[in-house]
């Protein structure tokens, strides 16, 4: 099967520093695929460039067959590779509903003259915004203001806006962060809901738990370089990945950690 | 290539004039982020009071006496003996000047403001401009004295052999500039503070955990700018002639472009960039222009002109990013932009409300039918609150701030003057304008079309910047329209410096003229004309409130990156509001013409765009409701004639207590006054059409307390000042006693916060919509 995110010698360079150097990654549909790595590794640059927020100095970007390379961050939106942010950056003047409904909606040239007339049109979109709202289970804050929302609810209220437009491919930028256990193993839940809408899911973290729990095929990214990859298996076996990235005594801990909350699951 | 040499020199004068004062836009901006448009009205101000000083030995501080009191005063003029006074005193005194009003741009206007989005600041130092220029009138008057020189005049016949005359005081400006230039770089660069600005205009958070108060600093540099603004007011000041109180203010345009070519940041750059520009001034219109290959359709002082438009938006778009990259630090955003409701209803209450005034229906309670002073006040009101409905959606629901707006206006006015024109002479029109004979409609279509086109190259920019930086591209392509397209008969076939006719609009027959039968602004027609044309843009404006179009905006304005990873082409959405605000604004300079029956120059400078632009702060910039009231209380509105015309001497004021206004609006309640209203008539309306009788007092008693000490205050300021009662100053009480009811609400919001520790580093009242966002800081990653 062709896969649906590929990159092949992405490099990202600020100033002389190589924040992505040469990362080939290859995420196939229908998987849930992860990227660890420690602070500073170089995991947001490589989502930026992925979705066209920092320009790459060399390498290529495939989404879906087709080079993104020179797409706008809001063509490759269009395209169905949507992204959360680590920040949130939610609208902060627009209602819960309203976020997912300015995602969901793609307006035609002729929205803007129908908009001055009618507004308030019947559109496709609204069952997408409906059925995002749904799968996140936040129906009854649909008409709070997100600035009226707990942390964990704006969470769940960016990873909704990503999944409104019915995306092929979602990047998850550290989506645990700043959660309880119990939050981040229910995201971890909503995650396997996904799939079935035939929306695949890339995530970031550095959520040990979480990402060796509910993904795939995971990537390790130490100083901009792919040090690792494997299933989870592979990776918490994996002598570089112990070493390298969760030392040897914490890395233990933490593939422990995992099992055990495995087992619970 | 040696006359050009001289003329380049001869600019070195004026250029020394910009180089300060954009040296003390630099100071300002690093010690507090604010952009200073009120940099031109310190300089005024000190200019004025060393020439008190030294004729007249009157030192004036920089407040009126308002106190409607015979027996208590406060201190206004302070007398130093008869007669003259020596130098050094007068400089002394007038350097205090320039201290304490630094001091208090600091404490009254841009601390409190130091958080308040990027609007909130500019209104704050427009705010400041204003006051400042009422303040000068009131105390120093409109008698335009002439300053004498400080340096020693005179004219070198011969300067270097280049076979010009040079004035000796040119030099003498560019050397003391450049002095204080380097004194300046020496400070900033070498001394502690210097570098502890340095460090929080970087990073203010670093600075404050490196134990440096970035309030001290800020008052400091603003302690530095005003004392630089002063300088340059005493010593260069001369250059441009007698004084008045508006003097200088529209020179920050030259003088912001120096301080970009500096960046904001460094100061040799700017006084470089000050000279540079100066000379260039000089050289392009006494020797460029007049070059026989030099274009006929760009005026002669069109190089001149062009020059800080061009350097501003050169600099700015190489500088500019086009996404921020990651969150940028934590300011306050503009207040939320409500959910037009009901917006049928309103159209027809108001507007009948409005045709009511217009024909008198019931006459008695307010006016008496239409007569040239209220039909004017009428129509103008109208007009003013569609021009405010651009400023809506380009400010208040994209969040891009243009001073551009009342210039294409003027475009679009322009442009169907000359579409009526019809080659021939008239008895209006002495001098024949020719053009394309087409009736109304057709001539303001296309009208509209140009402002859209010249709309959308002035928000071009807005692609790579925002903010302040848009603003002041803005400003300079506003004087580049008024200097190159309505003063510049190449494309208007203007003659002697004559008006553009328009001809009167007519509708299936029927005089829709603005003149009446008296021959003024007092055709009842013309008055429901515009109610019928402003219910069709509010409703216009309301239903892209509603839709798609308008979430957009406004998740543009909320956040840019996130509307990109959204799937929103955030360019497109710019441009597509530039386009929008440009056909309102378009529909208003059109109403504008067929108001006044004619089309002037002078209508459409810069300075009528930050006016409009403020009056819409006041009045609310996010919600139509704030248009409407902005267009009551604006200037030529219902609310200025209605004050002008019962309490005449109120005029010396006005510009006064629109600066204290803004100011007091951006600090305390950057929603406008529209909050105010909206509940009360809400709640008046929906008693009226349902009828819970039992409801309407009780809302009277829960408001009712809390509005009594200031509607007591304001029937005590009108009983001591006014002549006689008047039925509307029940209107002012009313809206005083709201007013003061809110800010104490906000006041005792702040305190209680404060007290529950909850506000942390937040400062003073804080409106509720601004404080909201409490989500605890991310971990860097």
């Amino acid at each position: 099967m062709a896969a649906l995110l590929e990159t092949h010698g992405l490099t990202v360079t600020y100033g002389g520093l190589n924040a992505n150097d040469d990362v080939n990654i290859a995420v196939q549909p229908g998987n849930v695929c992860g990227l660890i790595g420690p602070n500073g590794a170089g995991k947001t640059t490589f989502i930026d460039a992925i979705t066209g927020f920092t320009a790459p100095s060399g390498g290529r970007a495939m989404f879906d067959g087709k080079e993104i390379n020179a797409l706008s961050p809001a063509q490759r939106a269009d395209a169905g590779l949507t992204r959360t942010f680590q920040s949130l950056e939610l609208f902060d003047d627009l209602t819960v509903w309203d976020n997912l409904l300015v995602a969901a909606e793609r307006p035609l040239w002729w929205s803007f003259f129908a908009d001055l007339v009618k507004p308030n049109r019947r559109s496709a979109a609204e069952a997408e915004a409906e059925w995002a709202l749904g799968i996140m289970g936040l129906q009854d804050l649909r008409d709070r203001l997100t600035t009226d929302l707990s942390h964990g609810q704006r969470k769940l209220v960016s990873v909704a806006r990503a999944l409104a437009n019915r995306p092929k491919l979602v990047l998850l930028d550290e989506p645990a962060a700043g959660l309880d256990t119990a939050e981040s193993q229910l995201l971890g839940n909503h995650l396997r809901d996904f799939l079935e809408r035939d929306i695949t899911v890339f995530l970031i973290d550095h959520d040990m738990g979480l990402v060796l729990n509910v993904c795939d095929y995971i990537y390790v990214l130490d100083f901009g370089r792919i040090i690792a990859e494997g299933t989870a298996a592979e990776i918490r076996a994996n002598p570089a990945v112990i070493s390298a990235y969760l030392g040897e005594s914490a890395g233990e801990l933490q593939a422990q950690e995992g099992a055990s909350i495995r087992g619970h699951g | 290539m040696r006359e050009s040499i001289a003329y380049l020199l001869i600019g070195l004068g004026a250029g020394a004039f910009y180089a300060m004062l954009a040296a003390g836009v630099v100071v300002a901006f690093k010690g507090s982020g604010v952009i200073n448009f009120a940099h031109g009205a310190m300089a005024m101000f000190v200019a004025f009071q060393f020439h008190y000083l030294k004729t007249k030995s009157r030192l004036q501080l920089p407040w009126v006496d308002f106190l409607p009191f015979k027996w208590l005063n406060i201190p206004v003029t302070i007398n130093f003996g008869e007669g003259k006074m020596g130098f050094v005193p007068a400089f002394i005194l007038s350097m205090l000047t320039a201290v304490l009003l630094g001091v208090m741009a600091h404490f009254l206007v841009f601390r409190p403001l130091r958080n308040a989005a990027p609007l909130g600041k500019v209104i704050g130092a427009l705010g400041t401009m204003l006051y400042l220029q009422g303040v000068a009138l009131k105390n120093f008057g409109s008698d335009n004295p002439n300053p004498k020189a400080v340096f020693p005049d005179g004219i070198f016949r011969n300067f270097l052999g280049l076979g010009k005359p040079m004035p000796k005081d040119s030099l003498s400006f560019a050397a003391f500039a450049i002095v204080i230039g380097a004194v300046l770089w020496v400070f900033f660069q070498y001394t502690r503070f210097g570098l502890a600005t340095r460090a929080a205009a970087g990073n203010e958070k670093g600075a404050v955990l490196l134990g440096y108060s970035p309030e001290r600093l800020a008052l400091t540099n603003w302690i530095v700018a005003a004392v630089l603004a002063g300088l340059a007011g005493v010593f260069v000041g001369s250059i441009t002639g007698a004084l008045n109180p508006v003097k200088f203010t529209s020179l920050i345009v030259p003088a912001l472009g120096a301080a970009l070519i500096g960046r904001l940041a460094s100061i040799p750059l700017a006084i470089g960039g000050g000279l540079l520009m100066g000379m260039v001034d000089s050289w392009s219109t006494t020797w460029l222009t007049i070059q026989s290959w030099w274009p006929k359709f760009i005026t002669s002082s069109g190089a001149k002109d062009a020059l800080p438009l061009l350097v501003i938006v050169l600099v700015l778009v190489l500088r500019g990013k086009s996404l921020p990259i990651r969150g940028t630090i934590e300011q306050k955003r503009l207040p939320l932009s409500p959910y037009p409701k009901r917006v049928m209803i309103w159209c027809f209450v108001l507007g009948g409300f409005a045709i009511i005034l217009a024909t008198g229906l019931p006459g008695g309670f307010l006016f008496h039918g239409l007569d040239g002073v209220w039909g004017l006040a009428l129509t103008t009101t109208l007009i003013t609150a569609m021009m405010m409905l651009s400023y809506v959606v380009i400010t208040g629901y994209v969040g891009q701030i243009s001073i551009a707006q009342m210039s294409i206006a003027g475009v679009a006015a322009f442009v169907t003057s000359r579409f009526m024109a019809n080659g021939l002479a008239s008895p209006d029109q002495p001098f024949p304008v020719s053009g394309l004979n087409w009736p109304w409609p057709p001539a303001a279509l296309g009208g509209i079309i140009v402002a859209v086109i010249v709309g959308v190259l002035v928000g071009l920019p807005a692609v790579r910047i925002r903010g302040v930086q848009l603003a002041v591209v803005t400003i300079a392509a506003a004087v580049l329209l008024q200097t190159q397209y309505f003063e510049n008969d190449h494309w208007t076939d203007l003659r002697a410096g004559s008006n553009a006719i328009v001809r009167d609009p007519t509708f299936f027959g029927w005089d829709m003229s603005a003149a009446g039968k008296g021959g003024l602004t007092d055709n009842p027609r013309f008055a429901i004309f515009c109610v019928v044309v402003l219910c069709l843009l509010a409703a216009a404006v309301a239903n892209i409130r509603r839709s798609g179009t308008g979430r957009r905006f406004l998740a543009v304005r909320a956040n840019e990156r996130a509307a990109a990873a959204a799937g929103i082409e955030v360019p497109r959405a710019k441009l597509l509001a530039f386009a929008l605000a440009s056909a309102i604004a378009g529909v208003g300079g059109i109403m504008t013409g067929f108001q006044q029956r004619q089309v002037s120059s002078a209508n459409w400078v810069f300075f009528s765009s930050l006016a409009l632009l403020a009056f819409a702060y006041l009045g609310g910039i996010t919600s139509i409701a704030g248009a409407i009231i902005g267009g009551v209380i604006g200037a030529g509105g219902l609310a200025a004639v209605i004050g002008n015309y019962h309490n005449p001497g109120f005029t010396p004021y006005v510009a006064l207590i629109g600066g204290v206004g803004m100011i007091l609006t951006a600090v305390i309640h950057p929603e406008g006054q529209a909050p105010f209203w909206q509940p009360a008539v809400q709640y008046f309306g929906k008693w009226i059409s349902t009828g819970p009788i039992d409801k309407f007092p009780k809302f009277i008693l829960k408001v009712l307390p809390g509005m009594i000490p200031g509607m007591l205050f304001a029937w005590w300021l009108i009983f001591i000042k006014a002549q006689e009662w008047r039925n509307w100053h029940l209107l002012i009480i009313l809206q005083v006693g709201a007013m003061t009811r809110g800010i104490a609400k906000q006041i005792m919001a702040g305190v209680k916060a404060k007290r529950d520790g909850t506000a942390g580093a937040g400062h003073g009242p804080v409106p509720p919509s601004a404080t909201s966002d409490s989500t605890p800081a991310l971990a860097e990653a």
